[in-house]
């Protein structure tokens, strides 16, 4: 019962993405991201943000591409590989 | 000391807040963070929508559900937040160079000498807010103490002076829990005296303080009074960073989960005791492990804020450990790193031993027993454990 709302809101995902990016200003944007075969934009970028795992650097996007959902994105320095880490419905 | 210009900088409802900065569609709305696991922990912090709910910081998530059941419930994200609070940081630094770093999301700037202190904070806000997206309440005043009430005193996105010569009006009709370093058992004790505000503690001899909290006392009475002269902590005379930890090479593989569970209490409580008698805090744990017919592998996570607590040293040396899939163990080893002095906090945070909490009682109570009897006078009951395993310690 408890976390239903939870589930509504914020649902983890956690799987490999397609993006297409540029820098822009140095700095790394990403443009359009595939997923499960749909392709999704233009985006916002609400946020941006980063950490380290170890001595790699991950770079986080909260991007958004209509009005209902808010995506988080992960670019890894280890492979340089994308994520979808989860999705903020509204 | 009586032409210091310090500034109290508060990040409102900072974890919260940066949860509506980097999803849009939680701005304007209750937001809860919450420890995990989100079902069955603790309340980290709510937005200022959710507080008329009566939701704040250390209550059960469970019970917050019912005060706020259309609430917005996100897990922390501890490595978000330190982002943030590493840009801010950067924001004062432009400013000054004299910051003190008190927590994740509170500074003292020190303006001393500086024309117009009160321009320069509503120039803070603008960049904080232009560049972040955050609100942080500024409270202006002749030293630290002043300062922390002043920001206080309008939250949030406030921003308060308070001159020297106003201290006593302005601090006069505060209840004393305002007073860092004065928490709830010591506002007991003083309110069963019959004093409730600065103005009643103000009235009180410094003798009569004395008898009654013994050095404390004397605090207090200065305290009364808006009179502190604390010196800044600046970010250039905290210790260099270092690392300090111990390894233990185990005589057999070691198999189990739960075996290497209670070597890491084992270190931890070790590292711990090490660390509260040395007045070291770590900021950060790294854990190293040698599996068997392998290199050694190393990983490591900063701390939200420093500790010398062995839980939560062992508790992040696990979390660090299940990461990876290691099935059979030739040795193990914690290090604390990125250590600081813990002088500062202990002076600033707790000004009276009855505020303390009762944890860290009983952790002060077992260190004298160690220093008395030796380390090995009392060990959690899970290291029992790693006494199936023979080992040597280095470190």
């Amino acid at each position: 019962m408890f976390g239903w709302e939870v589930v509504e809101v914020i649902e983890e995902i956690g799987e490999d993405v397609k993006v297409l990016a540029s820098f822009v200003n140095g700095k790394l944007q990403p443009v359009i991201f595939k997923w499960r075969n749909r392709t999704y934009q233009p985006l916002t970028i609400a946020s941006s943000w980063s950490d380290y795992e170890g001595q790699f650097k991950r770079v986080y996007f909260s991007v958004l591409t209509d009005q209902s959902n808010l995506y988080e994105l992960c670019f890894h320095t280890r492979n340089f590989q994308w994520c979808l880490v989860r999705i903020h419905h509204d | 000391m009586t032409d210091r210009v310090i500034l109290h900088v508060d990040a409102d409802a900072f974890f919260a807040s940066v949860e509506q900065i980097t999803n849009p569609f939680l701005k304007g709305k209750p937001v809860v963070v919450c420890g995990l696991p989100l079902e069955h922990g603790v309340v980290t912090a709510a937005s200022y929508e959710a507080r008329p709910y009566g939701v704040k910081a250390g209550m059960p998530v469970a019970q917050a559900r019912k005060l706020l059941p259309d609430g917005y419930f996100v897990p922390v994200n501890i490595p978000k937040y330190l982002f943030f609070s590493t840009r801010l940081l950067s924001i004062y630094l432009q400013m000054t160079p004299r910051v003190e770093a008190y927590s994740v999301d509170e500074v003292f700037l020190d303006l001393s000498g500086v024309a117009d202190p009160w321009k320069q904070a509503v120039e803070l806000k603008r960049q904080i807010a232009q560049e972040t997206g955050l609100t942080v309440s500024i409270g202006i005043g002749p030293n630290k103490l002043i300062a922390k009430i002043a920001s206080d005193l309008d939250k949030p996105d406030g921003l308060t002076m308070v001159l020297p010569e106003q201290a006593l009006q302005v601090l006069g009709p505060l209840p004393v829990e305002r007073c860092p370093g004065i928490g709830p058992k010591t506002a007991a004790n003083l309110k069963a005296l019959g004093i409730v505000t600065f103005s009643d503690l103000a009235q009180v001899p410094l003798a009569k303080l004395r008898w009654w909290f013994g050095k404390n006392g004397e605090k207090l009475y200065w305290a009364a009074r808006g009179v502190d002269e604390t010196p800044m902590v600046l970010l250039d005379q905290l210790p260099p960073l270092k690392s300090k930890g111990h390894e233990i090479t185990f005589d057999q593989p070691m198999r189990s989960v739960e075996a290497a569970q209670a070597v890491i209490w084992e270190i931890s409580g070790r590292l711990g005791f090490e660390f509260r008698s040395q007045q070291r805090l770590a900021g950060g744990i790294r854990l190293k492990v040698k599996p068997v017919g392998g290199k050694a592998v190393t990983r490591q996570t900063r701390l939200l804020a420093a500790t010398a607590d062995e839980r939560v040293i062992a508790k992040t040396a696990f979390q660090l450990f299940r990461q990876g899939n290691f099935t059979e163990l030739r040795g193990l080893g914690i290090y604390g790193i990125y250590l600081v002095s813990s002088v500062k906090d202990q002076n600033q945070l707790h000004l009276f031993p009855e505020d303390i909490p009762g944890e860290e009682r009983l952790q002060t109570a077992i260190d004298h027993l160690k220093q008395k009897y030796g380390e090995g006078i009392v060990v959690p009951a899970l290291n029992l454990l790693s006494s199936d395993f023979k080992g040597s310690g280095k470190g």
